[in-house]
């Protein structure tokens, strides 16, 4: 798209002062305990709420040149530190601290239901809430936790309304005093649309747009870091409506939506330096019982954050290592396009408008990703194609024909499977609904516990069962038969601990404001953090999918069926890191087969390998009702540093070298190209794997020039997709220019690079990742 | 009967400058052409080569020992091959795990090779894509193509050939066969000699009897500086391609050098190290000059038929 002119300038002010100084952060030091000593007697989480109001209250109100739609979140990145202000007592703090939990033990992931806030309005969600509180009053024994779960809703809400009214006096203020008569004009339209919404339900595009980034910024700025969910279907009726009506021109309809746009980006942080190690898990804790406390770095375990450069250490220092990616508003995912709930196509001009902005403006959030079926138009397939050419990664590419049915195999009734959406990473849940969390299983690190009989080599601690020594394994079925034992415990144990410590972080956490717009809170008068939300999926992860698969190649050929490397030779090997055993080295990495180039021979581990985790996941939800558990392969971002924790392995990967991200094979190891990949990869049946299992695809980009180029992108996506794939970012790109933006980066800004759930600007990469982001293009 | 066999030194999946759609190529061993500019002397022998790239070679010694030739040797801190003792068995690339040492090609049967082929054929048959046979030179295995090409009935099959072969060997490939690549190198009968060791009349006279036969045939000149790209060669040669009629696309496929690290594989001496490689200007001119015609240009050989278009409309 041509960019207008308001556009060209709102980019220029992104790229040469936002993304210098997206600004601070705010409230770490304030104590609303201190401010307002009567609300010590409230419940936690009203006082909580309250909190949110501070935040509506006193969030800095901005009103930049030229843009439509107004309000800066706090600066609530992992980056950034504590956002909130104050809201529990000393002793509450320490309490929670015994079971690893503090303020900011919020989950996210999940989008809450924008559209709703958009339609009713929070008038109308009050009244909801109110008409809860009527009935409840009416029984004998009125439970006095819902009815405080259900005022401190009313009063979260009351500070969303309260940051709005602000912005609406400030540009009210601005249009008094402007001289130029049309931003005049624009700043009273903007008084206007603050005046209105969120308070009340959007009229027109603006109002929703507004609507819903007001709500975005009041969530967010309490430390939820949430994704946008359904964007697009949630504004095309408003935007159609203007049309129609012939309420605002084309142009401004894009306009509108850039100015959108850039309000997501303005909170990018560019310098690598600037950016926190997120990787250390230190803010997602899911609680533990203290009983159960083992000090073992899982996700959701609480650990002293660790943050900034440190700038007396080498670049590969654990506090310098695997930096850059957390440098925007984390989580802030957007899915577009897909079937309505009655399986029609819905996608829309909105849905155009996302993707062809985006790569036009060459902006970075939401992270955006498409639905795609089989009667998605072309026209929009060409439009993804022609984006994903040119290097872009993304939009990621969902599926919908084979996403969808998993949904329903789970027992999600058709209508919400339909509405599904990707959360903060790229795991499906259904938008509005849903709470969801997941937890690693790694997988990898199973192959070393049976090699070293239960020992971690990085630890020296045993860390799991002892399956026996490990060179008595008459054949690769007995070694494969101690692997299923090893992942059954280390599945039991993360379901469990899920089971045992749900809704533990409601004790010190709760989000009253999150909940008032997510199923059915208001109807149960449960929070989010309890059991509030209609779905609350766990997802177990399979972590290094194909180095754990390329390593049982290796064992199951060499060791067992060709038997010309004994059991010990490969375990001295790994114990020594593959010093001094170069050759067997260069033997398994180059002459075993290995994932993702349409071998049957390793490809068919991986399909045992699935089916066997999937199984083992599916057993718990016969077990228990309350949580829904779901099976996926990931690594998210974090591949670099979850290698980092991992030993040498069998497939030759040398001591604290990256895993290979989400389900894509090892790099520099898929060498047949982007088609073997994609038959590698949907080999498996991935119904039950519906929640996420993404492929990171690269290519070349000078092999999709032309008409004939965007066709055969079309097709590579199409074919994925009739081979039931699932999720699959394409990256397109030649090493040169990554070469080049790591010697000159100031050329290569908007050099933007995609792997499963990470999008980041190229140059904001820590080097390691970059080195390999430029492996997987270098073949 | 024992099956068709042919040595295969490669087949690449993906590839999007051989026809229409997505494409796998299949590259034989053996040419009748040595062409000095040839990118892939490893495949010009019929019989494989034994390819060696001493950037890789970790000097482990593991080949010296399986050699019964005594043909390895160690020379300072590298591994030296005398390749008048060397008899081909290529025991030492079996030993050879970080691949320093490997055979050229290997050898298929009809069957294991569309078995091969056949596993993009999800991506053949929604992109209107295909087969390419190249090489090496298809022609020269006549039987064995046309029988691999009967087998992959349904999805698009090409030949990328040089002409240089009976005319019985085309018509073989005709009726399974829905592209030709044709490699036009030089109009020039002396000079074609000189720089690719045959005469070019038959290449000619195949080419306008292809044309004849109402078959798709996409003109390919590798376009070497100062060779066939000055003013009087190509001249002659755009004045031949205009007296061929249905020619409807040309492409230029601008010389480069990067084969070289072949030649050093096989201890082969590369004629045109120094040789000028950049000729932009050139291939502009040129190119404007083929539109001018009337042709369809495509530089690099990406090529403009859709697969669309070749699902749409099979070839009359």
């Amino acid at each position: 798209m041509k960019l207008t002119k308001r556009m060209k300038k709102l980019k220029d002010r992104l790229f040469e002062v936002e993304y210098n100084d997206p600004g601070t952060w705010h409230f770490k030091e304030v104590n609303i305990l201190e401010e307002h000593p009567e609300l010590t007697e409230e419940p936690l989480v009203v006082r909580k709420a309250y909190a949110q109001y501070y935040i509506g209250k006193n969030l800095p109100v901005t009103i930049k040149e030229d843009e439509l739609i107004v309000g800066n979140p706090n600066q609530n990145s992992v980056a950034w530190g504590t956002v909130m202000p104050l809201y529990f007592t000393k002793e509450e703090g320490e309490h929670a601290e015994t079971y690893e939990l503090n303020e900011s033990s919020i989950w996210g992931h999940h989008p809450p239901q924008y559209d709703k806030v958009i339609k009713k309005g929070i008038t109308g969600i009050i009244a909801e809430i109110n008409a809860e509180i009527v009935s409840e009053m009416r029984c004998a024994k009125p439970n006095p936790k819902k009815l405080n779960e259900w005022r401190a809703m009313i009063i979260a809400l009351d500070g969303v309304v309260e940051f709005a009214r602000r912005y609406a006096q400030e540009a009210l203020k601005l249009s008094l005093c402007c001289k130029d008569i049309v931003r005049k004009r624009e700043l009273f339209e903007i008084y206007n649309t603050c005046r209105h919404v969120p308070q009340n339900p959007a009229h027109n595009f603006n109002e929703a747009l507004q609507s819903f980034w007001f709500i975005y910024c009041m969530v967010n700025s309490a430390g939820e870091y949430v994704p946008f969910g359904r964007a697009d279907q949630y504004f095309y009726p408003y935007y159609k409506k203007d049309m129609d009506r012939k309420a605002i021109s084309k142009e401004h309809g894009a306009d509108l939506m850039a100015s959108f746009l850039v309000k997501c980006n303005e909170r990018i942080i560019m310098d690598t330096k600037k950016a926190e190690n997120h990787a250390t898990f230190g803010m997602f804790s899911q609680g533990r019982i203290p009983e159960l406390t083992e000090k073992k770095a899982q996700t959701g375990g609480y650990e002293q954050r660790q943050w900034t450069w440190k700038e007396n250490e080498d670049i590969n220092s654990d506090s310098n290592y695997n930096y850059g990616q957390s440098g925007n508003d984390w989580l802030m995912n957007c899915i577009v396009a897909g079937v309505n709930e009655n399986g029609n196509d819905a996608t829309n001009e909105v849905s155009y408008l996302f993707v062809d902005l985006m790569a036009s403006m060459r902006l970075l959030m939401p992270t955006l990703a498409a639905r795609v079926h089989k009667d998605s138009p072309e026209s929009f397939l060409e439009l993804l194609a022609n984006t994903l050419r040119y290097g872009q990664g993304e939009p990621m590419i969902y599926n919908d024909d084979a996403i969808i049915p998993g949904f329903v195999h789970m027992g999600v009734p058709l209508e919400d499977a339909r509405n599904y959406s990707n959360d903060g990473c790229w795991e499906c849940l259904v938008a509005g609904k849903s709470h969801f969390s997941y937890a690693h299983i790694m997988n990898l690190q199973l192959i070393e516990f049976i090699l070293f009989q239960g020992k971690s080599l990085k630890s020296g601690n045993k860390e799991a069962p002892d399956t026996g020594a490990p060179h008595i394994f008459k054949d690769y079925n007995a070694f494969y038969a101690a692997y299923l034992k090893q992942m059954k415990k280390a599945i039991d144990f993360q379901c469990e601990r899920r089971i045992k410590n749900f809704g533990l972080s409601h004790m010190i956490a709760p989000d009253p404001l999150f909940s008032s717009i997510v199923d059915n809170c208001i109807e149960k008068g449960r929070d989010i953090s309890q059991d509030g939300a209609k779905y609350i999926f766990h997802m177990l992860i399979i972590t290094g999918l194909s180095n754990t698969v390329d390593s049982l190649a290796v064992i199951k050929k060499l060791v067992f069926e060709d038997k010309v490397v004994s059991m010990e030779e490969l375990i001295q090997a790994v114990k020594d890191d593959w010093k001094g055993h170069e050759r067997l080295c260069a033997r398994v990495m180059n002459l075993v087969p290995k994932f993702g180039n349409d071998d049957d021979y390793v490809d068919a581990i991986a399909m045992t390998l699935m089916e066997d985790f999937e199984d083992m996941v599916d057993d718990w939800n016969r077990k228990q009702e309350k949580l829904l558990f779901c099976s996926g392969i990931g690594t998210f971002e974090n591949y670099a540093v979850l290698g980092r924790d991992t030993w040498a392995t069998p497939d030759g990967r040398g001591a604290g070298e990256a895993l290979a991200p989400n389900f894509s094979p090892t790099a520099g190891m898929d060498i047949s190209g982007p088609t073997s990949v994609i038959k590698s990869v949907t080999k498996p049946n991935l119904l039950r794997y519906f929640s996420g299992c993404p492929v990171d695809i690269s290519v070349n980009s000078n092999e999709f020039e032309g008409g004939a180029g965007v066709e055969r992108m079309v097709n590579l996506i199409k074919s994925f997709c009739n081979l039931d794939g699932q999720i699959m970012t394409i990256t397109s790109t030649n090493v040169a220019d990554l070469r080049d933006a790591q010697v000159n980066p100031h050329l290569h800004r908007d050099l933007r690079v995609r792997m499963g759930g990470l999008s980041a600007y190229f140059i904001a990469m820590a080097p390691a990742q970059q080195e390999n982001i430029i492996k997987r293009f270098s073949r | 009967m024992k099956e068709q066999c042919a040595y295969v030194s490669n087949i690449q999946r993906f590839c999007v400058h051989d026809g229409p759609g997505i494409r796998t190529v299949v590259f034989l061993q053996g040419c009748p052409l040595t062409c000095k500019w040839c990118q892939n002397p490893e495949a010009l022998d019929k019989n494989p080569q034994l390819m060696m790239s001493d950037g890789l070679c970790m000097g482990c010694s593991a080949c010296i020992n399986v050699c019964t030739k005594s043909a390895i040797s160690v020379q300072g801190n590298k591994l030296l091959t005398n390749r008048e003792l060397c008899d081909l068995c290529f025991a030492c690339t079996k030993e050879c795990y970080w691949g320093a040492r490997k055979v050229s090609s290997k050898s298929y049967t009809v069957t294991e090779l569309y078995e091969d082929v056949m596993k993009d054929k999800e991506f053949f048959v929604q992109s209107g894509g295909g087969i390419t046979i190249s090489g090496g030179e298809p022609t020269m295995h006549p039987e064995f193509c046309a029988t691999l090409l009967q087998k992959c009935e349904g999805v698009s099959r090409a030949i990328e050939t040089c002409g240089y072969t009976h005319w019985q060997a085309f018509e073989m490939l005709l009726p399974v066969t829905d592209l030709f690549l044709y490699d036009l190198k030089m109009y020039d009968e002396e000079k074609h000699r000189q720089w690719t060791g045959v005469n070019n009349k038959i290449i000619k006279d195949n080419l306008k009897k292809l044309i004849d036969c109402n078959k798709e045939v996409i003109i390919r000149i590798p376009l070497i500086p100062a060779v066939n790209d000055t003013r009087e060669e190509f001249g002659r040669m755009l004045q031949f391609i205009n007296s061929l009629r249905r020619i409807r696309e040309v492409h230029v496929l601008p010389f480069h050098q990067l084969g070289i690290s072949k030649y050093n594989q096989i201890n082969k001496e590369y004629e045109m190290p120094n040789w000028q490689e950049e000729n932009s200007n050139r291939i502009k001119q040129i190119s404007k000059q083929l539109k001018d015609s009337g042709f369809r240009v495509s530089v690099g050989g990406i090529g403009f038929k859709t697969g669309k278009e070749s699902k749409e409309r099979p070839i009359e």
